[in-house]
């Protein structure tokens, strides 16, 4: 009987959102989508492995059932974070930006993106691993978390175990070679710990990405000194300078010309080498300093942290004045642009087909151009620019863990911390050429009767640019935040519950640097100052119906203040916010299912989250205005919803057998607003205005960035220090990401519903289902009290080229033949078979 | 195995969390744009603000005038170029723009709205327009700024009723800048030369059928250009303009001409070589004695001599194949000079029996003329000759008849 009314609330809670028409939900576009995720990508390249075993779950005392473990024993998360990596798959269709990345308890994230950045501590994996974490709506012990999950890394120089460690790793993905020292002493009787690690990544011989290049370092330190058993004080510094270059995207027309789904439109010959014009150099070092206190009564646990982060992320990116785009992809050098004109349409297809200068840029050119410009006195027609994003920030937090009673646990903590983010171009190389001038000369003309909108730079008519001159735009953001946070867990004999609450305030504002012709009067100093303040609140409740059943019902609903990227309307150039801007709110809730037998183990969920008045801001060069264009979009609803499930079968003592998958729904759930803006002031939509706002009719489509329905088949095994693993993989539901604007009124025109114009204009793409293969295998021996292992992972054995990572439609529309396809949909593709080899040599 | 029953459940449960997911939602649609306004001015009292002259001229429009009408132009082929029309009950006018490829955003039936409060009317050669007078002509809507005058509101609808015209003398001023419906006409020039002559915008005649005649006027820059000219007769849309005095048509694309250009191909024919009573399933059936004979010695059939009420039947056999094909008869035959046609009927049915004409529905047909589609395409489709009469001196003779299917070439 209770088994019945246990599945009958079960189908009710998991159908009832199913059914009604609510709102909700869309995870923002990756905001990299425009730059090589490719080249960008890390795969974790050690699998963990977790022969455990749980016979004793129920051999407890007293009749208490004890809690469960969010950890990564999770067997859904197990199996699906590294075979679900390859296809850029989302956990739930979230955006990074809703998981709570912390070290020693303070969080991690970046206040501007509202994302952690992985890349601060890139290369240093043998220091940043064995991470707390806390799934989804589960609470934590370190920080609120917010409806991702948390993760927490500790850098305490007295939790990594003495070693000196050597690895060696060879790929053919990011970079081709890494080599990795570590280094910690344990705790020593005198009470410091230091623990030091350093890394180096480099090559790119065996890249798939032609052009594509990579130089890292990372450097780690961390001291601890115990001062009784009460008080340590930790100090940790790290970094990783990574210069890489980018990968370009295309449109499938390109990928088909070059039979290359990787090709790359940023590189060409200069010089005998092959020369990238987008080039990232990041180098953002963290200093953090952790006080550790925990009394002697064990009731209490005290972690305060100091830290503070800075340095500086730029971009490289070709820029250019009264010449043609040198971007050799550029739709108007494409033969499909010449579809009335066979005969241009055959001569640039042979271009492709047999000519590389054709294919890729042709540095050459623009050096003769500039050179000639140069003798005349004129300014450069070409330029490589610089975009910088320097930043710092100071953060301070405590957080504090009391056991009030047995079955009370109260975790609470504050924070507080300073953000400044200063964003501007500088010239990065003139390219033969003598000087540049900061003119939009495509303003010019536009508006007789305001001869400045010329100028980015008031204050600098006419000035001579040389290399590392400030152009363009110059502007900073200020954050502040100040958060308070408390949960309380309680655990009963057959019941757990949790609840928790959150209040933050932030207070942003923009402080523009330079004087803009286009609004001269509020392109400089501070914006209008806006403090936001919200809240959060979760709880939860795990039914323990045995020490191998669980049932866990969770929820939490926040308000979260939108990320000032995506507040300002047009914010390179101005201090003006979008209209409406609002606090989103997000309500989130799973319901789980948990069983654990020796021989089998199994999570499944439903989950449910609608995400509601989402702010989103993207811009891109529009080459027609030649002009950067803005889109700010409020008011967006999304809903994500689906089911997970992990399941693991022992198969004797050596064997295991995993299944894993989710099926999601991920729409949009109502009619936001788009503000479409011209950097230049261009008249967007030829009518008049130069900034304009449109309801979009997207609800019921899908929202784009990562598969909706991903499974995998694994076979493991494992024994006497050896292990293979084995998976197949598949994913399907991948849809491309939509431009608003072609589901406005003023795109559709009067065209009929029925009209076949208009349903190649709102139909929203979805990619093929894919198949993928992976496998693993490593082994370790002990030499005396030494340890030498390897371990070589192959992703996707079969070779499949044709899985989209990411897809969108260009954010641009034909108003006047509502031609679809002459800005068609760019793809990212993932790699085809990829390797990583690691060898370790550890001194204990 | 506790688990397994537990499995069961979540299967079921994930099942229906699945089936309700993927049922597919219906997508969004943009509403369509509409106008929020409305017209202040009918095109004729526009057009009268603007009286013609020998040069090109033009008058000013007062502020916040709106006019309103449906577009019955289309450059999709390239023939009306840089301009819309548009017509509302009153009349039409040409709206100059400066921008190709229109058709998308403006197509033939949309109703748009005009704020012309703005701009001029003037005319080109007398062809009324309204736009802009730069430089001492009129000019157009400049391509960004169309948005600004033109407002398109609704979907697109049918296009006006069509003025019909059947002779150029029926041509007034008040038809200018209107969708035209020529009948009964054909090209002067139809099968033997294109629309344009090389690399020049044309003029050919349209013919109508009381010889008067009116100019098509075709850019050397419609898609159709260089292709010839159809033959035959039939109807001809197309805007009316003018170029001074002379009267053109401008099609929007060559489905606006509708000519018929056909000849005959005879598909069944008999000729009484032999007896068709016996040979060939024909039915005599007479009231008295005077029946239709065979008349070896001609190869014919008829009916001659007698004095008694007659009431003569000859009923074909049934022709089942002409399909829907557009079929005329043609007869040759004798009739007794100075006889009453009314004595010498032919019919056709659908529904004899093959024993009594009575029961039959017959409906009378003329030799030459297109008989009705929807008979002669029944399988039961026969034809009779009737003859009736009371008195002497009768006389008729059939001697072949042909059915003859109209072709078009």
């Amino acid at each position: 009987m209770k088994k019945y009314l246990l599945s009958l609330f079960l189908i009710l809670i998991i159908c009832v959102p199913a059914f009604s028409q609510v709102q909700k939900e869309k995870t923002p576009k990756d905001k990299s989508a425009n730059d090589s995720t490719n080249v960008n990508q890390e795969y974790s390249e050690e699998t963990v492995f977790d022969s455990e075993n749980l016979d004793d779950a129920e051999s407890n005392t007293g009749g208490f059932v004890p809690g469960l473990l969010h950890s990564s024993k999770d067997v859904y998360t197990n199996n699906t974070s590294y075979a679900f990596g390859i296809s850029y798959f989302k956990n739930r269709g979230y955006d990074s930006k809703y998981q709570t990345i912390a070290i020693n308890g303070i969080e991690m994230e970046n206040a501007v993106s509202g994302r952690a950045s992985y890349s601060q501590w890139g290369g240093l994996n043998n220091v940043f691993k064995w991470p707390e974490n806390v799934l989804n709506l589960n609470p934590a012990t370190f920080v609120f978390g917010d409806i991702g999950g948390s993760t927490n890394y500790s850098t305490r120089a007295s939790s990594y175990r003495k070693q000196i460690k050597a690895t060696y790793s060879l790929s053919n993905r990011s970079y081709n070679n890494r080599l990795m020292l570590t280094y910690a002493t344990g705790l020593l009787k005198n009470g410091w710990s230091v623990a030091a690690c350093a890394s180096t990544r480099f090559g790119s011989a065996l890249n798939y990405v032609d052009g594509s290049s990579y130089t890292g370092y990372s450097y780690f330190l961390s001291a601890e000194k115990r001062f009784n058993s009460e008080h340590a004080l930790n100090l940790s510094v790290w970094g990783a300078p990574v210069k890489k270059s980018l990968q370009g995207n295309s449109t499938q027309e390109v990928y088909d010309l070059t039979g290359d789904h990787y090709y790359n439109a940023n590189w060409g010959w200069y010089d005998g080498k092959k020369r990238n014009a987008r080039i990232r150099d990041t180098h953002e070092p963290v200093i953090l300093l952790s006080h550790y206190y925990t009394p002697q009564n064990n009731k209490l646990q005290i972690t305060s942290n100091l830290m503070t982060s800075f340095g500086r992320q730029s971009t490289t990116s070709l820029n250019w004045a009264d010449v043609p785009d040198p971007r050799p992809d550029y739709y108007r050098y494409l033969p499909s642009y010449f579809a009335d004109d066979p005969a241009m349409q055959a001569y640039y297809t042979q271009q492709w087909l047999t000519n590389e200068d054709f294919r890729q840029l042709d540095w050459n050119h623009m050096y003769e151009v500039n050179q000639l410009a140069a003798n005349m006195h004129e300014q450069s027609q070409y330029i490589i620019e610089n975009r910088v994003i320097d930043h710092f920030q100071m953060a301070g937090s405590s957080n504090v863990i009391v056991n009030l009673a047995d079955h009370i646990k109260l975790m609470g903590g504050i924070d507080i911390r300073g953000y400044h983010q200063r964003n501007y171009k500088t010239i990065n190389d003139l390219l033969g050429g003598e000087y540049w001038l900061n003119e939009d000369k495509y303003a010019d003309g536009e508006s007789p009767d305001n001869p400045y909108l010329l100028y980015d730079d008031l204050d600098n008519i006419g000035a001579h640019l040389g290399v590392g001159d400030k152009f363009g735009y110059d502007y900073a953001y200020n954050i502040y935040k100040q958060m308070i946070w408390a949960t309380a867990k309680f655990s009963y004999k057959h019941i757990d519950f949790h609840v928790g609450l959150n209040g933050n305030v932030t207070e942003m504002w923009r402080t523009g640097y330079m004087r803009n012709g286009r609004f001269p009067d509020n392109s400089q100093g501070n914006s209008e100052k806006k403090i936001l303040p919200n809240f959060g609140t979760k709880a939860g409740i795990t039914y323990k119906i045995n020490g191998r059943n669980y049932l866990v019902l969770n929820g939490q609903y926040q308000t979260v203040a939108p990320s000032i990227m995506e507040a300002f309307i047009s914010p390179t150039i101005r201090n003006d916010y979008v209209a409406g801007l609002k606090n989103e709110k997000d309500m989130s809730a799973d319901l789980t299912y948990i069983m654990n037998y020796p021989i089998v183990k199994l999570r499944v969920s439903a989950f449910y989250c609608k995400f509601k008045d989402v702010t989103d801001q993207f811009s891109f060069y529009h080459d027609d205005y030649g002009s950067f264009v803005n889109y700010a979009m409020t008011g967006i609803d999304k809903r994500n919803m689906g089911v997970e499930m992990g399941i693991e079968f022992k198969l004797g003592s050596m064997f295991t057998l995993a299944l894993a998958g989710t099926y999601g729904d991920y729409i949009y759930t109502n009619r936001p607003n788009v503000t479409i803006t011209a950097d230049n002031g261009y008249d967007v939509l030829g009518n008049g205005q130069s900034q304009y706002t449109e309801q979009v009719y997207w609800k019921n489509f899908h929202v784009a960035g990562s598969p909706q329905l991903a499974g995998t088949i694994g076979l493991k095994f494992n024994y006497k220090y050896w292990f293979v693993n084995i998976s197949a993989n598949y994913f399907d539901k991948i849809y491309a990401d939509m431009n608003p604007e072609r589901r406005t009124s003023a795109a559709r025109g009067t065209l009929s519903t029925s009209s076949e114009i208009y349903q190649q204009m709102i139909a929203q793409e979805r990619l093929k289902g894919q198949f993928t293969m992976d496998a693993s295998i490593g082994k370790s021996w002990k030499i005396h009290r030494n340890t030498i292992g390897f371990n070589l992972s192959v992703t996707n054995l079969t070779n499949n080229k044709n899985l989209v990572t990411s897809a969108w439609e260009q954010r641009r529309f034909d108003y006047n033949e509502y031609n679809v396809n002459k800005f068609p949909n760019k793809y990212y593709y993932a790699l085809g078979t990829t390797f990583y080899l690691g060898i370790n040599y550890t001194f204990n | 195995m506790k688990f397994i029953e537990n499995i069961k459940i979540l299967v079921v449960a994930v099942l229906l969390l699945l089936a309700s997911a993927s049922c597919n939602k219906e997508l969004d649609n943009a509403p369509f744009i509409t106008f929020d306004g409305s017209a202040n001015m009918t095109i004729a009292e526009l057009l009268a603000l603007h009286q013609v002259s020998n040069v090109d001229s033009y008058d000013s429009i007062p502020d916040g005038t709106i006019i309103c009408g449906i577009i019955t132009s289309s450059d999709a082929a390239g023939n009306c170029y840089k301009f819309i029309t548009i017509q509302d009950e009153t009349g039409g006018i040409q709206i100059k723009v400066d921008d190709s490829s229109l058709f998308p955003k403006y197509q033939i039936g949309q109703k748009v709205y005009v704020k012309c409060g703005d701009m001029v009317i003037g005319d080109y050669r007398k062809n009324k327009q309204i736009g802009f007078w730069v430089d001492g002509a009129m000019s157009g809507i400049a391509s960004s700024q169309e948005d600004l005058y033109i407002f398109r509101d609704g979907l697109v609808g049918e296009e006006p009723a069509a003025i019909e015209i059947s002779s150029a003398n029926q041509i007034t001023d008040g038809m200018i800048n209107c969708l035209v419906k020529l009948q009964n006409c054909q090209f002067e020039d139809g099968g033997q030369l294109n629309y344009c002559d090389d690399g020049t915008s044309t003029s050919r005649n349209i013919v109508f059928a009381d010889n008067s005649s009116i100019v098509l006027r075709t850019s050397n820059y419609a898609d159709f250009a260089y292709t010839l000219l159809p033959e035959g007769t039939g109807v001809i849309y197309g805007i009316l303009t003018t170029y001074n005095t002379t009267r053109q048509l401008v099609i929007r694309s060559t489905a606006d001409v509708q000519l018929v250009n056909t000849h005959t191909e005879t598909i069944a024919s008999v000729d009484f070589s032999s007896n068709p009573l016996e040979t060939q399933g024909w039915t005599e059936l007479a009231t008295d004695n005077t029946n239709w004979f065979y008349y070896a010695i001609r190869s014919s059939f008829a009916i001659q001599g007698g004095t008694n009420t007659t009431d003569s039947w000859l009923i074909s056999p049934a022709y089942s194949n002409f399909g829907n094909a557009q079929i005329i008869l043609n007869v040759d035959q004798e009739i007794l000079q100075g006889a009453a046609p009314s004595k010498y009927r032919i019919y056709c049915s659908t529904t004899f029996n093959g024993s009594s004409a009575d029961e039959s529905e017959w409906t009378e047909i003329t030799p030459g003329e297109v008989l009705p589609t929807e008979m002669t395409s029944n399988p039961n489709f026969r034809i009779a000759f009737r003859y009736q009469d009371s008195g002497t001196n009768k006389f008729w003779e059939i001697s072949g008849i042909r059915f003859n299917a109209i072709v078009v070439r």
